[in-house]
């Protein structure tokens, strides 16, 4: 099992990260016709964040976050900042199996939603025993893909959009503002669980802007989903629908062709299986740098295990999902993920010569691959 | 649920059990029992329709409000 990946895969990763299962849904739809203004702000809050956990990881190149926090603020504190933390990254796992679910649900209404739990989890269980370097495959290999599928799926509903439903421009400030807790809630904000997996990059120092890049070009496509899905649907049905990116491809018809929906339905399981695979990962990552332990193999199925049973055990029906659990975890994921990542950089910064002279030289995993190679 | 539960562990034991004890791995393999003993409790609560331990729901049940003043405010 591999466990080095370049920036080049990392910057993949976020991208589809950030597509995931938030590219069916407009989790800004409240702010109305401003819905895309909404999704211009979160992307900032989000960038803010990559900034921090890029820095963090250029400051102390292969050191964990978890490490840094330990070693900044004290082992207590530490770990238990890194313990809510590891809480919230797996909260957000169990909330990307149950949007998983629901979306398949929409295709396959008949199929028992438990079965599909079992299959998502024990492929994504397959997944991470190739290792973390088959993943970064995996997404080198989609990506080509799901951008073909893109700039289809763009250009078809073009015929459909009205876009006098985005004006008036600027308008219901309040609304725009709220809806930004949500856009930057999901997906923006889930870019942190990166500060796990950013130890085992090669050549970060190298190439870090591709990350910033990628992450850019999602920020750009999830922007222009909203203005496409409200200049199709209009404000009232964007927010009424629960899918409505879904929603506007069902409208589409190219000549006889209906429900070309289908064709794109690969492009939206994948980006979310994957958003829910790193996350999957970023769990067993944090239990891995909590515990202290050689490795993290050992774990898969009993965290794919306990996954599994807390979602059948939370979320027993999709009204209660779409009614409390999504609807108010953003209250608990945005300032987890908002304040852990710049808590540990501010305290890092503060003493960044004392945890300097605490880790053994040399720290970063490139270099020590490298050695043991030699 | 008592399936997935049975088939999990097997499967732990089959593919992990015999490196965790070859490779002395003992605090892998108790933070792996700690997460199953944890999947079991719920599991079996689950079958036996308890819905008696707290769970993710229950502490995003207690935000509702602060969720409804949100809403309302934006």
């Amino acid at each position: 099992m591999e466990n080095r990946i370049s920036s080049q895969q990392v910057a993949f990763l976020t991208f589809l990260l950030l597509l995931g299962s938030a590219f069916v849904f407009v989790p800004e739809s409240s702010a109305g016709r401003n819905a895309w203004v909404s999704s211009i702000l979160s992307a900032l809050i989000g960038f803010f964040a990559l900034a921090i956990i890029l820095r963090l990881q250029l400051m102390f190149p292969g050191v964990s976050i978890f490490k840094i926090a330990e070693l900044s603020l004290g082992l207590v504190p530490g770990k238990i900042l890194n313990s809510i933390y590891l809480f919230i990254v797996w909260v957000v796992a169990l909330l990307y199996l149950a949007d998983i679910i629901s979306l398949l649900r929409q295709l396959f209404p008949l199929l028992p939603a438990y079965s599909l739990r079992v299959i998502i989890i024990l492929t994504a269980a397959y997944c991470l025993y190739k290792g973390v370097t088959s993943i970064a495959y995996l997404a080198e290999l989609v990506i080509g893909f799901i951008i073909f599928f893109l700039v289809i799926g763009f250009l078809a509903p073009l015929s459909l959009a009205d876009f006098s439903n985005l004006q008036p421009v600027l308008s219901e400030w309040y609304a725009m503002a709220g809806a930004v807790l949500y856009g930057a809630a999901w997906p923006y904000l889930e870019i942190t669980v990166f500060a796990l997996l950013l130890p085992m990059v090669n050549d970060l120092e190298k190439g870090y802007p591709k990350i910033v890049t990628w992450f850019m070009i999602a920020a750009v496509v999830l922007i222009l989903r909203t203005v496409l899905v409200l200049a199709v649907l209009g404000p009232e049905l964007t927010l009424a629908y629960a899918f409505p990116f879904y929603k506007v491809f069902r409208l589409v018809e190219v000549q006889n062709f209906q429900r070309i929906e289908l064709f794109f339905f690969a492009m939206w399981f994948t980006t979310s299986f994957i958003a829910g695979l790193v996350y999957y990962l970023g769990v067993l990552l944090g239990l891995k740098e909590l515990f202290g332990l050689k490795n993290y193999r050992s774990l898969i199925l009993p965290v794919g295990l306990f996954i599994l049973t807390m979602s059948i055990y939370t979320l027993r029906s999709d009204l209660y999902f779409v009614r409390v659990v999504s609807t108010n975890a953003p209250f608990i994921t945005l300032p987890v993920n908002l304040l852990y990542p710049t808590i540990v950089f501010l305290a890092a910064v503060i003493s960044y010569n004392k945890i300097k002279d605490k880790l053994p030289p040399p720290s970063n995993t490139a270099e020590q691959s490298m050695q043991l190679q030699e | 649920m008592s399936l997935i539960l049975v088939s999990f562990i097997l499967m732990y034991i089959l593919r992990e059990g015999k490196d965790l004890i070859r490779n002395r791995s003992w605090q892998e393999g108790l933070v792996g029992l700690a997460l199953i003993a944890v999947s079991m409790v719920y599991g079996i609560d689950f079958i036996l329709e308890g819905n008696a331990l707290p769970h993710l729901g229950t502490l995003l049940e207690e935000l509702q409000p602060l969720a409804d003043r949100f809403q309302d405010f934006f």
